[in-house]
Protein backbone atom coordinates (compact mmCIF):
# COMPACT_ATOMS: atom_id res chain seq x y z
CA UNK A 1 0.00 0.00 0.00
CA UNK A 2 1.43 3.52 -0.90
CA UNK A 3 1.73 6.28 2.03
CA UNK A 4 -1.48 7.89 0.67
CA UNK A 5 -2.96 5.18 0.62
CA UNK A 6 -2.24 4.11 4.13
CA UNK A 7 -2.86 7.44 5.70
CA UNK A 8 -6.33 8.16 3.79
CA UNK A 9 -7.11 4.50 5.42
CA UNK A 10 -6.12 5.43 8.84
CA UNK A 11 -7.60 8.60 8.53
CA UNK A 12 -11.14 6.82 7.52
CA UNK A 13 -10.33 4.52 10.54
CA UNK A 14 -9.98 7.44 12.88
CA UNK A 15 -13.31 9.28 11.97
CA UNK A 16 -15.14 6.76 13.69
CA UNK A 17 -13.60 7.70 17.06
CA UNK A 18 -13.21 11.29 16.56
CA UNK A 19 -13.27 14.54 13.46
CA UNK A 20 -9.84 15.97 15.49
CA UNK A 21 -7.25 14.77 12.73
CA UNK A 22 -4.72 16.42 11.86
CA UNK A 23 -2.54 15.07 8.88
CA UNK A 24 1.12 17.34 8.35
CA UNK A 25 3.69 16.67 5.91
CA UNK A 26 7.50 17.43 6.12
CA UNK A 27 10.34 17.83 3.65
CA UNK A 28 13.48 16.72 3.90
CA UNK A 29 16.58 16.96 0.78
CA UNK A 30 17.01 17.87 -2.28
CA UNK A 31 14.34 15.83 -3.45
CA UNK A 32 11.98 17.40 -1.05
CA UNK A 33 10.24 13.65 -0.59
CA UNK A 34 6.97 14.18 1.77
CA UNK A 35 6.76 12.59 5.08
CA UNK A 36 3.56 12.16 6.36
CA UNK A 37 2.53 12.70 10.43
CA UNK A 38 -1.28 12.32 11.85
CA UNK A 39 -2.37 13.79 15.06
CA UNK A 40 -5.94 12.51 16.59
CA UNK A 41 -7.61 13.01 19.74
CA UNK A 42 -9.37 10.47 21.32
CA UNK A 43 -11.56 9.56 24.23
CA UNK A 44 -9.41 7.98 26.98
CA UNK A 45 -12.54 5.70 26.85
CA UNK A 46 -11.61 4.38 23.66
CA UNK A 47 -7.65 4.33 23.91
CA UNK A 48 -7.53 -0.33 23.83
CA UNK A 49 -10.23 -0.41 21.24
CA UNK A 50 -8.52 2.23 18.27
CA UNK A 51 -5.16 0.45 18.91
CA UNK A 52 -6.74 -2.94 18.54
CA UNK A 53 -8.34 -1.20 15.54
CA UNK A 54 -5.03 -0.40 14.43
CA UNK A 55 -3.24 -3.32 15.06
CA UNK A 56 -5.64 -4.55 12.45
CA UNK A 57 -4.81 -1.73 9.82
CA UNK A 58 -1.22 -2.68 10.14
CA UNK A 59 0.16 -5.90 11.57
CA UNK A 60 2.34 -5.23 14.54
CA UNK A 61 2.29 -2.02 14.94
CA UNK A 62 5.30 0.09 16.37
CA UNK A 63 4.96 1.92 19.35
CA UNK A 64 7.89 4.50 19.95
CA UNK A 65 6.87 5.72 23.31
CA UNK A 66 4.38 7.76 24.90
CA UNK A 67 4.74 11.28 25.66
CA UNK A 68 2.90 13.52 28.54
CA UNK A 69 1.90 17.09 29.55
CA UNK A 70 1.19 18.42 33.02
CA UNK A 71 -1.71 21.15 31.40
CA UNK A 72 -2.85 21.88 35.27
CA UNK A 73 -6.52 20.50 35.48
CA UNK A 74 -5.39 17.61 33.08
CA UNK A 75 -2.49 15.66 32.00
CA UNK A 76 -2.20 14.99 28.44
CA UNK A 77 -0.64 11.79 27.40
CA UNK A 78 0.44 11.04 23.47
CA UNK A 79 1.15 7.89 22.05
CA UNK A 80 3.44 7.98 19.35
CA UNK A 81 3.11 4.87 16.71
CA UNK A 82 5.10 4.31 13.61
CA UNK A 83 2.88 2.46 10.80
CA UNK A 84 3.35 1.10 7.32
CA UNK A 85 6.95 0.86 8.13
CA UNK A 86 9.67 -1.20 6.85
CA UNK A 87 9.72 0.04 3.42
CA UNK A 88 11.49 3.16 1.42
CA UNK A 89 9.43 6.24 2.28
CA UNK A 90 6.57 5.03 3.47
CA UNK A 91 6.61 5.53 6.91
CA UNK A 92 3.65 7.57 8.64
CA UNK A 93 3.91 8.78 12.20
CA UNK A 94 0.41 8.45 13.84
CA UNK A 95 0.42 10.31 17.53
CA UNK A 96 -3.12 9.72 19.41
CA UNK A 97 -3.75 12.35 22.21
CA UNK A 98 -6.00 11.84 24.90
CA UNK A 99 -6.62 14.08 28.26
CA UNK A 100 -7.05 12.47 31.74
CA UNK A 101 -8.61 14.79 34.60
CA UNK A 102 -5.86 15.51 37.20
CA UNK A 103 -8.05 14.23 39.72
CA UNK A 104 -8.58 10.39 38.48
CA UNK A 105 -5.93 10.08 36.01
CA UNK A 106 -6.73 6.43 34.51
CA UNK A 107 -6.63 4.70 31.49
CA UNK A 108 -6.24 1.28 29.62
CA UNK A 109 -3.13 -0.28 29.43
CA UNK A 110 -2.39 -1.46 25.51
CA UNK A 111 0.20 -3.76 26.42
CA UNK A 112 -1.83 -6.90 25.93
CA UNK A 113 -2.24 -5.19 22.45
CA UNK A 114 1.44 -4.00 21.91
CA UNK A 115 3.89 -5.62 25.03
CA UNK A 116 6.53 -3.58 23.63
CA UNK A 117 4.68 -0.20 25.29
CA UNK A 118 5.13 -1.64 29.00
CA UNK A 119 8.20 0.23 30.16
CA UNK A 120 7.08 3.81 28.44
CA UNK A 121 3.32 2.57 30.52
CA UNK A 122 5.28 2.26 34.01
CA UNK A 123 7.34 5.29 32.86
CA UNK A 124 4.07 7.76 32.84
CA UNK A 125 2.69 5.97 35.93
CA UNK A 126 5.61 7.17 37.74
CA UNK A 127 6.21 10.62 36.59
CA UNK A 128 3.36 11.48 35.94
CA UNK A 129 0.94 9.30 38.37
CA UNK A 130 -1.30 8.04 35.58
CA UNK A 131 -2.81 4.94 36.61
CA UNK A 132 -3.11 1.85 33.97
CA UNK A 133 -5.63 -0.52 34.27
CA UNK A 134 -3.96 -3.56 33.84
CA UNK A 135 -0.42 -2.66 33.69
CA UNK A 136 1.74 -5.42 36.43
CA UNK A 137 2.41 -3.68 39.20
CA UNK A 138 5.97 -2.46 39.79
CA UNK A 139 8.59 0.56 39.38
CA UNK A 140 10.78 0.74 36.07
CA UNK A 141 12.71 4.26 37.28
CA UNK A 142 12.00 5.51 40.31
CA UNK A 143 13.01 3.87 43.97
CA UNK A 144 9.66 3.16 45.94
CA UNK A 145 11.15 5.76 48.22
CA UNK A 146 9.41 8.27 46.52
CA UNK A 147 6.17 7.35 46.34
CA UNK A 148 4.03 9.73 45.70
CA UNK A 149 6.33 12.65 44.11
CA UNK A 150 5.89 12.52 39.81
CA UNK A 151 8.60 14.43 38.79
CA UNK A 152 6.80 15.87 35.22
CA UNK A 153 3.88 16.95 37.01
CA UNK A 154 3.88 20.66 37.66
CA UNK A 155 2.28 21.13 40.75
CA UNK A 156 2.94 20.59 44.64
CA UNK A 157 3.66 16.56 43.42
CA UNK A 158 6.52 17.42 40.88
CA UNK A 159 10.13 17.41 41.24
CA UNK A 160 10.83 21.21 41.72
CA UNK A 161 11.33 20.96 45.73
CA UNK A 162 14.04 18.42 44.95
CA UNK A 163 15.73 21.38 42.37
CA UNK A 164 16.24 23.97 44.77
CA UNK A 165 20.38 23.75 44.77
CA UNK A 166 20.17 23.62 40.89
CA UNK A 167 22.21 26.53 39.61
CA UNK A 168 19.70 28.60 37.92
CA UNK A 169 17.37 25.99 37.87
CA UNK A 170 14.45 28.57 37.88
CA UNK A 171 15.62 31.52 36.22
CA UNK A 172 14.15 30.43 33.42
CA UNK A 173 11.24 28.52 34.44
CA UNK B 1 33.69 -2.77 49.92
CA UNK B 2 37.66 -4.15 49.06
CA UNK B 3 36.99 -6.41 52.37
CA UNK B 4 34.00 -7.87 51.09
CA UNK B 5 35.25 -8.72 47.48
CA UNK B 6 38.08 -10.44 49.84
CA UNK B 7 35.74 -12.53 51.26
CA UNK B 8 34.34 -13.27 48.21
CA UNK B 9 33.99 -17.91 48.09
CA UNK B 10 35.85 -18.72 44.76
CA UNK B 11 33.84 -18.78 41.46
CA UNK B 12 33.71 -22.17 40.97
CA UNK B 13 32.86 -22.46 44.41
CA UNK B 14 29.96 -20.26 43.68
CA UNK B 15 28.70 -21.80 40.23
CA UNK B 16 29.13 -25.38 41.45
CA UNK B 17 26.63 -24.61 44.61
CA UNK B 18 24.26 -22.68 42.13
CA UNK B 19 24.02 -25.70 40.14
CA UNK B 20 23.47 -28.13 42.59
CA UNK B 21 20.99 -26.11 44.20
CA UNK B 22 17.78 -27.25 42.73
CA UNK B 23 16.18 -24.33 43.61
CA UNK B 24 16.07 -20.89 41.68
CA UNK B 25 18.24 -18.60 42.76
CA UNK B 26 17.54 -14.52 42.10
CA UNK B 27 20.83 -12.92 41.23
CA UNK B 28 20.80 -9.39 40.69
CA UNK B 29 23.12 -8.17 38.47
CA UNK B 30 23.54 -3.86 38.63
CA UNK B 31 22.64 -1.89 39.18
CA UNK B 32 26.21 -1.25 37.61
CA UNK B 33 25.75 -3.11 34.26
CA UNK B 34 27.80 -6.35 33.85
CA UNK B 35 29.14 -5.96 30.52
CA UNK B 36 29.69 -2.33 29.59
CA UNK B 37 29.79 -0.90 33.62
CA UNK B 38 26.76 0.78 32.58
CA UNK B 39 23.83 1.41 35.20
CA UNK B 40 21.07 -1.05 34.96
CA UNK B 41 19.68 -3.86 37.12
CA UNK B 42 19.15 -7.19 35.62
CA UNK B 43 17.43 -9.46 37.89
CA UNK B 44 18.10 -12.78 36.89
CA UNK B 45 16.61 -16.61 37.78
CA UNK B 46 18.82 -18.89 37.48
CA UNK B 47 18.42 -22.91 37.91
CA UNK B 48 21.61 -24.13 38.03
CA UNK B 49 23.85 -21.98 35.57
CA UNK B 50 20.36 -21.84 32.89
CA UNK B 51 18.91 -18.30 33.16
CA UNK B 52 14.62 -18.94 33.84
CA UNK B 53 13.86 -15.53 34.10
CA UNK B 54 14.64 -11.71 34.10
CA UNK B 55 13.55 -8.45 35.36
CA UNK B 56 14.72 -4.88 34.37
CA UNK B 57 15.22 -1.97 36.29
CA UNK B 58 16.28 1.44 35.26
CA UNK B 59 16.83 5.13 36.33
CA UNK B 60 19.79 4.45 38.61
CA UNK B 61 21.34 7.57 36.59
CA UNK B 62 18.41 8.90 35.48
CA UNK B 63 19.47 12.68 35.67
CA UNK B 64 16.08 14.70 35.32
CA UNK B 65 17.07 15.93 31.45
CA UNK B 66 13.69 16.44 29.73
CA UNK B 67 12.45 18.45 33.74
CA UNK B 68 15.47 20.55 32.95
CA UNK B 69 15.43 21.63 29.27
CA UNK B 70 11.74 22.39 30.49
CA UNK B 71 13.24 25.42 32.12
CA UNK B 72 15.74 26.60 29.82
CA UNK B 73 15.29 28.29 26.13
CA UNK B 74 15.58 25.98 23.25
CA UNK B 75 19.49 27.17 22.80
CA UNK B 76 20.31 26.23 26.18
CA UNK B 77 18.71 22.73 25.60
CA UNK B 78 20.12 21.87 22.65
CA UNK B 79 23.57 21.60 24.33
CA UNK B 80 21.78 19.68 27.33
CA UNK B 81 20.64 17.17 24.51
CA UNK B 82 24.10 16.82 22.96
CA UNK B 83 24.93 15.49 26.70
CA UNK B 84 22.43 12.57 27.28
CA UNK B 85 24.63 10.44 25.44
CA UNK B 86 28.68 10.36 25.54
CA UNK B 87 29.05 8.49 22.07
CA UNK B 88 25.08 9.28 20.41
CA UNK B 89 26.04 13.35 20.53
CA UNK B 90 25.22 14.23 16.98
CA UNK B 91 21.53 12.19 16.66
CA UNK B 92 19.92 13.84 20.07
CA UNK B 93 21.11 17.12 19.38
CA UNK B 94 19.93 16.43 15.52
CA UNK B 95 16.81 15.01 16.47
CA UNK B 96 15.84 17.56 19.01
CA UNK B 97 16.47 20.35 16.64
CA UNK B 98 14.33 18.73 14.07
CA UNK B 99 11.23 18.51 16.75
CA UNK B 100 11.89 22.38 16.98
CA UNK B 101 12.03 22.92 13.70
CA UNK B 102 9.22 21.17 12.76
CA UNK B 103 6.80 22.84 15.58
CA UNK B 104 8.05 26.37 14.11
CA UNK B 105 8.32 26.12 10.84
CA UNK B 106 11.96 26.38 10.23
CA UNK B 107 12.85 25.38 6.53
CA UNK B 108 16.78 23.87 7.02
CA UNK B 109 19.30 24.80 4.15
CA UNK B 110 19.97 21.51 1.87
CA UNK B 111 23.38 22.05 2.60
CA UNK B 112 22.90 21.76 6.29
CA UNK B 113 20.67 18.44 5.60
CA UNK B 114 23.84 17.15 3.68
CA UNK B 115 26.31 18.13 6.58
CA UNK B 116 23.93 16.79 9.69
CA UNK B 117 24.34 13.46 7.25
CA UNK B 118 27.62 13.27 7.31
CA UNK B 119 28.59 13.81 10.79
CA UNK B 120 25.39 11.32 11.79
CA UNK B 121 27.16 8.74 9.99
CA UNK B 122 30.56 9.47 11.15
CA UNK B 123 29.07 9.08 14.56
CA UNK B 124 27.86 5.72 13.73
CA UNK B 125 30.94 4.40 12.21
CA UNK B 126 32.83 5.64 15.75
CA UNK B 127 29.65 3.83 17.65
CA UNK B 128 30.00 0.79 15.82
CA UNK B 129 33.97 0.31 16.08
CA UNK B 130 33.30 0.84 19.77
CA UNK B 131 30.66 -1.55 20.03
CA UNK B 132 32.84 -4.13 18.05
CA UNK B 133 35.47 -3.44 20.51
CA UNK B 134 33.50 -4.19 23.61
CA UNK B 135 31.82 -7.50 22.34
CA UNK B 136 35.74 -8.68 21.38
CA UNK B 137 36.12 -7.88 24.91
CA UNK B 138 33.70 -9.63 26.74
CA UNK B 139 34.42 -12.59 24.76
CA UNK B 140 38.48 -12.30 26.34
CA UNK B 141 39.91 -10.85 22.95
CA UNK B 142 41.22 -8.10 24.05
CA UNK B 143 43.62 -7.37 21.04
CA UNK B 144 40.70 -7.07 19.03
CA UNK B 145 38.95 -4.67 21.48
CA UNK B 146 42.57 -2.70 20.69
CA UNK B 147 42.76 -3.10 17.05
CA UNK B 148 39.53 -1.52 16.63
CA UNK B 149 39.67 1.33 19.64
CA UNK B 150 42.86 2.19 17.58
CA UNK B 151 40.93 2.42 13.88
CA UNK B 152 38.03 4.47 16.19
CA UNK B 153 40.82 7.42 16.78
CA UNK B 154 40.83 8.12 13.17
CA UNK B 155 37.05 9.26 13.11
CA UNK B 156 37.57 10.96 16.11
CA UNK B 157 40.20 12.83 14.90
CA UNK B 158 38.12 13.88 11.99
CA UNK B 159 35.75 15.11 14.01
CA UNK B 160 37.98 17.26 15.97
CA UNK B 161 38.87 18.66 12.90
CA UNK B 162 35.49 18.88 11.39
CA UNK B 163 34.05 20.95 15.03
CA UNK B 164 37.10 21.20 17.26
CA UNK B 165 35.70 18.40 19.77
CA UNK B 166 35.86 14.81 19.57
CA UNK B 167 33.01 13.87 21.73
CA UNK B 168 30.39 16.62 22.31
CA UNK B 169 31.13 18.50 19.18
CA UNK B 170 28.60 21.46 19.59
CA UNK B 171 28.08 21.70 15.63
CA UNK B 172 24.26 21.33 15.69
CA UNK B 173 22.22 24.69 15.48
CA UNK B 174 18.41 24.88 15.09
CA UNK B 175 17.84 25.67 11.30
CA UNK B 176 20.98 24.37 9.96
CA UNK B 177 24.69 23.55 12.09
CA UNK B 178 27.35 25.56 13.22
CA UNK B 179 30.06 25.40 10.53
CA UNK B 180 30.79 24.28 7.08
CA UNK B 181 33.28 21.25 5.36
CA UNK B 182 35.61 22.88 3.28
CA UNK B 183 37.09 21.33 0.45
CA UNK B 184 40.12 20.60 1.72
CA UNK B 185 38.38 18.67 4.76
CA UNK B 186 36.19 16.95 2.55
CA UNK B 187 39.55 15.72 0.96
CA UNK B 188 40.74 14.00 4.28
CA UNK B 189 37.29 12.74 5.09
CA UNK B 190 37.51 10.68 1.65
CA UNK B 191 40.74 9.56 2.77
CA UNK B 192 39.27 8.57 6.20
CA UNK B 193 36.97 6.68 3.96
CA UNK B 194 39.59 4.80 2.15
CA UNK B 195 40.91 3.78 5.33
CA UNK B 196 37.77 2.82 6.52
CA UNK B 197 37.05 0.61 3.72
CA UNK B 198 40.60 -1.37 4.60
CA UNK B 199 39.05 -1.72 7.90
CA UNK B 200 36.13 -3.16 7.10
CA UNK B 201 37.55 -5.97 4.86
CA UNK B 202 39.64 -6.60 7.76
CA UNK B 203 36.87 -6.56 10.50
CA UNK B 204 34.59 -8.77 7.62
CA UNK B 205 38.06 -11.45 8.28
CA UNK B 206 38.17 -11.39 11.90
CA UNK B 207 34.24 -11.90 12.15
CA UNK B 208 33.19 -13.79 9.75
CA UNK B 209 36.04 -16.14 10.10
CA UNK B 210 37.63 -16.43 13.45
CA UNK B 211 36.57 -20.29 14.63
CA UNK B 212 36.59 -19.09 18.12
CA UNK B 213 33.93 -16.17 17.98
CA UNK B 214 31.40 -17.81 16.05
CA UNK B 215 31.38 -20.16 18.43
CA UNK B 216 31.14 -17.75 21.51
CA UNK B 217 28.21 -15.86 19.96
CA UNK B 218 26.47 -18.38 17.49
CA UNK B 219 22.94 -19.39 18.57
CA UNK B 220 22.95 -17.49 22.18
CA UNK B 221 21.09 -14.99 22.79
CA UNK B 222 18.24 -15.41 20.26
CA UNK B 223 15.75 -12.46 19.22
CA UNK B 224 13.11 -14.25 16.65
CA UNK B 225 11.68 -11.72 13.76
CA UNK B 226 8.23 -11.97 15.43
CA UNK B 227 9.45 -10.70 19.14
CA UNK B 228 11.52 -7.98 17.31
CA UNK B 229 8.48 -6.66 15.84
CA UNK B 230 6.00 -7.43 18.74
CA UNK B 231 8.34 -5.62 21.71
CA UNK B 232 9.02 -3.00 18.97
CA UNK B 233 12.72 -3.48 19.09
CA UNK B 234 14.72 -0.98 17.13
CA UNK B 235 18.06 -0.28 15.24
CA UNK B 236 20.47 -2.95 14.40
CA UNK B 237 19.15 -5.53 17.27
CA UNK B 238 15.78 -5.64 15.63
CA UNK B 239 17.55 -5.85 11.84
CA UNK B 240 20.07 -8.56 13.00
CA UNK B 241 16.44 -10.51 13.40
CA UNK B 242 15.25 -9.75 9.77
CA UNK B 243 13.00 -6.66 10.73
CA UNK B 244 13.87 -4.16 8.19
CA UNK B 245 13.02 -1.32 10.11
CA UNK B 246 15.79 1.52 9.46
CA UNK B 247 14.19 5.40 9.84
CA UNK B 248 16.72 6.70 7.20
CA UNK B 249 14.95 4.29 4.93
CA UNK B 250 11.45 4.20 6.64
CA UNK B 251 10.97 7.91 7.56
CA UNK B 252 13.66 9.86 5.95
CA UNK B 253 15.40 12.97 7.53
CA UNK B 254 17.93 15.40 6.64
CA UNK B 255 19.50 14.27 3.46
CA UNK B 256 18.70 10.44 3.52
CA UNK B 257 15.78 11.05 1.00
CA UNK B 258 18.32 11.55 -1.74
CA UNK B 259 20.00 8.65 -1.04
CA UNK B 260 18.92 4.99 -1.75
CA UNK B 261 19.03 3.75 1.83
CA UNK B 262 18.27 0.29 2.49
CA UNK B 263 17.58 -1.66 6.12
CA UNK B 264 20.43 -4.49 5.68
CA UNK B 265 20.44 -7.89 7.37
CA UNK B 266 22.70 -10.33 8.20
CA UNK B 267 22.34 -12.13 4.88
CA UNK B 268 23.99 -9.14 3.22
CA UNK B 269 26.91 -11.21 4.21
CA UNK B 270 25.92 -14.35 5.29
CA UNK B 271 23.59 -16.85 3.90
CA UNK B 272 21.10 -16.83 6.34
CA UNK B 273 19.80 -14.41 9.23
CA UNK B 274 19.06 -16.21 12.50
CA UNK B 275 18.87 -13.42 15.38
CA UNK B 276 21.65 -14.31 17.67
CA UNK B 277 24.58 -12.40 19.44
CA UNK B 278 26.47 -13.36 16.31
CA UNK B 279 24.10 -11.68 13.66
CA UNK B 280 23.91 -8.55 15.92
CA UNK B 281 27.86 -8.43 16.12
CA UNK B 282 28.10 -8.68 12.26
CA UNK B 283 25.35 -6.49 11.65
CA UNK B 284 27.37 -3.51 13.03
CA UNK B 285 30.63 -4.18 10.71
CA UNK B 286 27.87 -4.11 7.82
CA UNK B 287 26.42 -0.77 8.93
CA UNK B 288 30.28 0.49 9.27
CA UNK B 289 30.27 -0.20 5.38
CA UNK B 290 26.96 1.39 4.25
CA UNK B 291 27.82 4.40 6.51
CA UNK B 292 31.38 4.60 4.50
CA UNK B 293 29.09 4.90 1.52
CA UNK B 294 26.56 7.75 2.49
CA UNK B 295 29.07 10.06 3.90
CA UNK B 296 30.82 9.39 0.11
CA UNK B 297 27.84 9.86 -1.60
CA UNK B 298 27.35 13.08 0.24
CA UNK B 299 30.76 14.74 -0.07
CA UNK B 300 29.60 14.28 -3.55
CA UNK B 301 26.18 15.58 -3.82
CA UNK B 302 26.22 18.03 -1.46
CA UNK B 303 25.00 21.49 -2.87
CA UNK B 304 26.34 24.69 -2.00
CA UNK B 305 24.41 27.45 0.27
CA UNK B 306 23.97 28.41 3.67
CA UNK B 307 24.67 26.11 6.53
CA UNK B 308 21.69 27.61 8.95
CA UNK B 309 18.56 29.44 8.48
CA UNK B 310 18.58 32.07 10.20
CA UNK B 311 22.82 32.69 11.83
CA UNK B 312 22.01 35.72 14.03
CA UNK B 313 21.22 33.77 17.69
CA UNK B 314 18.63 36.43 19.59
CA UNK B 315 16.78 36.98 16.42
CA UNK B 316 16.29 32.87 16.60
CA UNK B 317 15.02 32.89 20.13
CA UNK B 318 12.61 35.53 19.67
CA UNK B 319 11.27 33.74 16.90
CA UNK B 320 10.84 30.85 19.26
CA UNK B 321 9.76 32.68 21.95
CA UNK B 322 6.16 33.55 19.58
CA UNK B 323 6.21 29.39 18.82
CA UNK B 324 3.20 27.58 19.37
CA UNK B 325 3.20 24.04 18.46
CA UNK B 326 4.49 20.31 18.81
CA UNK B 327 7.18 18.20 16.77
CA UNK B 328 8.63 15.04 16.37
CA UNK B 329 11.70 13.98 15.40
CA UNK B 330 12.60 10.34 14.70
CA UNK B 331 16.72 9.82 13.54
CA UNK B 332 18.10 7.00 13.22
CA UNK B 333 20.96 6.53 15.90
CA UNK B 334 23.93 3.82 15.88
CA UNK B 335 21.90 1.79 18.27
CA UNK B 336 18.27 2.54 16.55
CA UNK B 337 15.35 4.61 16.47
CA UNK B 338 15.63 7.81 18.59
CA UNK B 339 12.30 10.27 19.13
CA UNK B 340 12.13 13.81 20.38
CA UNK B 341 8.98 15.20 21.21
CA UNK B 342 9.07 18.78 22.09
CA UNK B 343 5.75 21.18 22.52
CA UNK B 344 6.03 25.10 22.43
CA UNK B 345 3.96 27.74 23.99
CA UNK B 346 4.58 30.94 23.24
CA UNK B 347 7.49 31.03 26.47
CA UNK B 348 11.22 30.92 27.07
CA UNK B 349 11.26 27.33 27.51
CA UNK B 350 10.03 24.23 25.57
CA UNK B 351 6.40 23.35 27.89
CA UNK B 352 7.12 19.58 27.50
CA UNK B 353 10.22 17.54 25.97
CA UNK B 354 10.57 13.89 25.87
CA UNK B 355 13.34 11.69 24.44
CA UNK B 356 13.05 8.31 23.80
CA UNK B 357 16.89 6.49 22.96
CA UNK B 358 16.51 3.19 20.85
CA UNK B 359 17.90 1.16 24.31
CA UNK B 360 14.50 1.96 25.89
CA UNK B 361 13.25 0.16 23.33
CA UNK B 362 15.43 -2.61 22.88
CA UNK B 363 15.42 -3.54 27.16
CA UNK B 364 12.24 -5.34 26.26
CA UNK B 365 13.92 -7.52 23.72
CA UNK B 366 16.95 -7.90 26.54
CA UNK B 367 14.61 -10.74 28.47
CA UNK B 368 13.22 -12.47 25.95
CA UNK B 369 17.30 -12.96 24.62
CA UNK B 370 18.47 -14.07 27.94
CA UNK B 371 15.75 -16.44 29.44
CA UNK B 372 17.34 -20.02 28.58
CA UNK B 373 20.70 -18.83 28.49
CA UNK B 374 23.78 -19.66 30.70
CA UNK B 375 24.81 -16.97 32.92
CA UNK B 376 28.25 -17.19 31.75
CA UNK B 377 26.67 -15.69 28.49
CA UNK B 378 25.08 -12.80 29.99
CA UNK B 379 27.75 -10.32 29.53
CA UNK B 380 27.90 -11.15 25.71
CA UNK B 381 24.34 -11.20 25.15
CA UNK B 382 23.32 -7.61 27.47
CA UNK B 383 26.61 -6.20 25.43
CA UNK B 384 25.14 -7.59 22.39
CA UNK B 385 22.35 -5.33 22.26
CA UNK B 386 24.67 -2.16 22.41
CA UNK B 387 23.33 -0.81 25.68
CA UNK B 388 23.92 2.68 26.18
CA UNK B 389 23.69 4.06 29.47
CA UNK B 390 25.82 6.53 31.81
CA UNK B 391 28.62 4.91 32.62
CA UNK B 392 29.75 3.55 36.25
CA UNK B 393 32.49 1.28 37.39
CA UNK B 394 31.23 -1.95 39.19
CA UNK B 395 28.45 -4.37 39.22
CA UNK B 396 27.65 -7.02 41.67
CA UNK B 397 25.61 -10.39 41.81
CA UNK B 398 24.22 -11.37 45.54
CA UNK B 399 23.75 -14.81 45.72
CA UNK B 400 22.58 -15.91 49.01
CA UNK B 401 24.85 -13.05 50.85
CA UNK B 402 27.83 -13.33 49.08
CA UNK B 403 28.67 -10.71 46.29
CA UNK B 404 30.50 -11.71 42.90
CA UNK B 405 31.89 -8.50 41.39
CA UNK B 406 31.95 -7.52 37.78
CA UNK B 407 35.29 -9.08 37.10
CA UNK B 408 34.42 -12.08 38.29
CA UNK B 409 31.35 -12.55 36.29
CA UNK B 410 33.54 -11.15 33.19
CA UNK B 411 35.80 -14.27 34.40
CA UNK B 412 32.73 -16.80 34.23
CA UNK B 413 32.16 -15.28 30.61
CA UNK B 414 35.89 -15.87 29.09
CA UNK B 415 36.24 -19.19 30.61
CA UNK B 416 33.70 -20.03 28.42
CA UNK B 417 35.57 -18.62 25.63
CA UNK B 418 38.98 -20.73 26.50
CA UNK B 419 37.08 -23.99 27.35
CA UNK B 420 35.63 -23.65 23.59
CA UNK B 421 38.69 -22.37 21.85
CA UNK B 422 40.37 -25.70 24.00
CA UNK B 423 38.11 -28.25 22.79
CA UNK B 424 39.01 -27.48 19.34
CA UNK B 425 42.24 -27.50 19.81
Amino acid sequence: MNTESFVNELKNLLSNETKDIVVSETQHGKSKAKAFRLWATIDPKNIHGVVRKISLLQKDPHFSVSSGTDLGNEIELLYHFALNYAKPKSQVLLTLRVKLPKSSPVIDTITDIIPGAEISEKEKREFFGIEFRGLPPGNAFLDESLAGVHPWRKDEKGASKFAKNIHNGEKNG
Amino acid sequence: MKRVHQNLPKISTMVKRMADNEKKVNIPIGPIHPALKEPVQIEVSVSGERVTDVNITLGHVHRGIEWVGTRRNPIQTLYIAERVCGICNICHPMAFCIAIENAANIAVPERAEYLRTIFAELERIHSHLLFLGVAAHEMGFDSILHYTWLTREKVLDVVEMLTGNRITKGIMMIGGVRRDISDSQAEKIRAAMDYYEKVYGKMCNIFLDDKTIKMRTRDIGFLSKKDALRFCAVGPTARASGVKKDIRQDYPYAAYPDIDIEALTPEFLLKETRGDVYDRVVMRAIEIKQSIDIVRECLKEMPSGPIVSEPVLQKLLFNLKQVQGEGVALVEAPRGELIHYIKMEKADAPSSWKIRAPTYANLHVLRTMLIGSELADVPVIVASIDPCMSCANRAIIADKGALLYQEKLRELCIGKTRRLRGATK
